[in-house]
């Protein structure tokens, strides 16, 4: 059931058009993330939503009612901001009371769901300390529970982790999808961090120069990106660029110079032959042997290349390997039981199952 | 090492305070004590000051009702500049602090224009503008207002007119500075809370610029108090301005002692009307944060074991 409707959403400051056509629905108790880097226009879109900025065009549904022309103090909305925003003058208590207070609720009742809130976010005691007392992961923390206290029709999280150190952003990564889905609110996220998007979202918008380049499950947006902005931006990507030389029923094939034919897992788009293509492979599909893994028949694509690298991180093992013009990154989690020195040939296998070809990058 | 560079530091910053120290004993704490011990001696026409300890010139002023007059005034006209140059001042800053570009570059030459100019050549700009045959007159009577030209000149109101003119500059950059400093997103995550742009203005924006408020006030105030020159022109031989009977003692009847002791009176009443102000201050302060504290011990009563 869709809940909130964002329909063509068009914006500019000046002659920069920040939003071009943005269009999306979240459903009740779903978390969508707008996924871009800085300037892609998520963050205006959040503004939208949040009734701070007013497009030029383009309309805001929320449970069917039309919000474009409501003021920010009567959408419901509760946000958490990048920076908190937490009133400094403000006891923890205070903060959380605000929206309560503004909603003109009887002290008691106040009381009650403020204790509630902190008791939700785990700091039943913080409420006599003012947001400096806090550390960082506290100070987000009570700017959560000040958002959700309201009981909103929608929630707004903006880059929640980029204010956190590397450690505590692990920790708070957990800790704030356990609670969203313990409220089960329909929730937008903003960031420009896709393992952040990855984990907290069910559905991830990845947006770029004011578009949305793909909307679709995590693992959609992971294993079939449609542009190679989006195989790109969301995780690492080998990329090969070829041109089409034929097309049956189930698989693609594709010609790369210096590498040979590869074949491609088949998809909705039917390109020309000889239009030409970029072939993506994720490194840490790829596998590193002394002879091919299986022929193209049992699945499988492989090419020769020459051992430039190698780079052991603990984790993984990244190696870089030389293959004609193209240099592939191969990742391996496990220590790998394949051993080659630097100048190695070695052989490159994976599946055609994890060859997604996108069309040649549209000229900007 | 280390430990030995630390130690040589700390021995080091007495001497760095050294010059700075130096500077305000020669120029400022010993012409203070000098005007306080002038303040305590005689004076006779012929003679000029008599060295020595006597009360006898703040004996003379405590049944002057005259220089109490004169002192009221200044006081009060000076917290009247005060008030109206936090009023108007407080806008002016809010819209600096909002705007950009050109528009925020032709506000501050505007408003920083009368620290340019000489104050006695605007002060007689209020001259032009407001005396008998001023533009202001000229207007009102063409435009059957008055009947005749009237005396808008020399009197209290247009002391506090050419003060707040002059002053309200060093409250719209204490103002703007301290809202500068103010997250914007602040007021925005009240208004999503569900504050009016009003009620986030008055809650949140408004008690957090306080600080530049204060400071903008205590600079406009002791400014005024000690302000010469504009209320000297604009207020005429009848409406004077305590500094100006400082002057008149001191220079015109060569009268150092009884001017000095004007002028500690004048400094004590500035001191113990900012002690005033900045008490009360903090009155405030502890009884907001032990009003909160407890809401907060009722909401929690178990938070002492913690």
């Amino acid at each position: 059931m869709v809940y909130l409707d964002v329909r063509d959403l068009q914006h500019a400051y000046g002659s920069h058009r920040v939003l071009d056509n943005i269009s999306f629905t979240i459903a009740k108790g779903e978390r969508l993330c707008l996924l871009g880097p800085s300037g892609c226009g998520k963050t205006t879109t959040l503004q939208v939503l949040a009734g701070f900025v007013a497009p030029d065009g383009g309309s805001v549904s929320l449970n069917g009612k039309r919000i474009d022309d409501t003021p920010p103090e009567r959408r419901n909305i509760g946000i958490m901001f990048q920076s908190y925003a937490l009133f400094p003058h403000m006891s923890v208590f205070e903060n959380v009371a605000f929206g309560l207070r503004m909603r003109r609720m009887a002290k008691n009742e106040i009381r009650r769901r403020v204790s509630e809130a902190l008791e939700l976010v785990r700091l039943p005691h913080a409420g006599g300390k003012t947001p400096s007392q806090l550390s960082g992961g506290e100070q987000q923390r009570i700017a959560f529970a000040r958002a959700v206290v309201i009981r909103p029709s929608l929630l707004l999280l903006d880059e929640p982790f980029s204010n956190l150190d590397a450690r505590l952003r692990l920790e708070m990564r957990q800790e704030l999808l356990a609670l969203l889905r313990s409220l089960d609110i329909a929730t937008l996220m903003v960031t420009h961090d896709q393992e952040e998007a990855m984990a907290i979202a069910d559905r991830i918008a990845v947006m770029n120069r004011g578009r949305i380049e793909q909307i679709g499950t995590t693992t959609e947006i992971y294993d079939e990106p449609v542009s190679l902005f989006v195989g790109r931006f969301v995780g690492e990507s080998n990329i090969l660029h070829g041109h089409h030389v034929a097309s049956d029923g189930a698989t693609a094939c594709a010609e790369v110079e210096g590498i040979g034919r590869l074949w491609i897992r088949a998809s909705a788009r039917r390109p020309e032959p000889s239009a030409a293509t970029q072939i993506m492979v994720r490194p840490e599909r790829i596998r590193l042997s002394g002879e091919a893994v299986g022929t193209a028949d049992q699945g499988w694509n492989s090419v020769e290349g020459v051992l430039e690298q190698v780079l052991f991180l603990g984790h993984r093992t990244e190696w870089t390997v030389r293959c004609g013009d193209h240099r592939l990154m191969v990742w391996q989690g496990l220590s790998p039981d394949f051993t080659a020195k630097q100048g190695d040939k070695v052989i490159l296998s994976w599946r055609i199952s994890d060859t997604v070809a996108v069309p040649e990058e549209r000229a900007q | 090492m280390k430990a030995f560079s630390r130690t040589r530091s700390r021995r080091a910053w007495p001497i760095l305070l050294l010059l700075p120290l130096l500077f305000i004993l020669v120029l400022y704490v010993a012409p203070v004590l000098n005007l306080v011990s002038i303040s305590f001696s005689e004076h006779s026409l012929k003679e000029g000051v008599i060295p020595g300890f006597s009360v006898g010139n703040y004996a003379r002023l405590m049944h002057d009702s005259f220089y109490f007059e004169v002192l009221w005034r200044t006081i009060r006209l000076s917290l009247l500049t005060t008030l109206c140059c936090a009023f108007f001042g407080y806008p002016i800053a809010f819209y600096l602090t909002r705007t950009s570009g050109w528009r925020q570059t032709i506000m501050f030459i505007v408003l920083l224009m009368p620290l340019v100019t000489s104050v006695t050549v605007m002060s007689y700009g209020w001259l032009i503008l407001l005396g008998r045959k001023g533009v202001v007159n000229t207007l009102l009577v063409k435009l059957g207002f008055f009947e005749m030209p009237r005396q808008l000149m020399y009197n209290e109101t247009v002391i506090v007119v050419g003060l707040v003119h002059i002053l309200v500059v060093f409250m719209v950059i204490a103002v703007a500075a301290s809202l500068q400093s103010i997250n914007p997103a602040l007021a925005r995550a009240a208004r999503s809370l569900g504050a009016s742009p009003f009620t986030a203005f008055r809650q949140i924006t408004l008690p957090l610029s306080m600080p530049g408020l204060r400071t903008g006030a205590l600079l406009v105030f002791v400014l005024s108090m000690s302000a010469y020159a504009t209320p000297t022109v604009l207020g005429g031989t009848r409406v004077k301005f305590l500094s100006y009977l400082v002057y008149q003692q001191a220079i015109s009847l060569n009268n150092w002692p009884r001017g000095a002791a004007m002028a500690v009176i004048l400094l004590i009443a500035t001191t113990a009307i900012l002690a005033l102000a900045s008490a009360y201050g903090q009155f405030r302060a502890q009884r907001r944060q032990s009003a909160s504290e407890t809401a907060t011990s009722t909401m929690a009563p178990e938070r002492a074991g913690d």
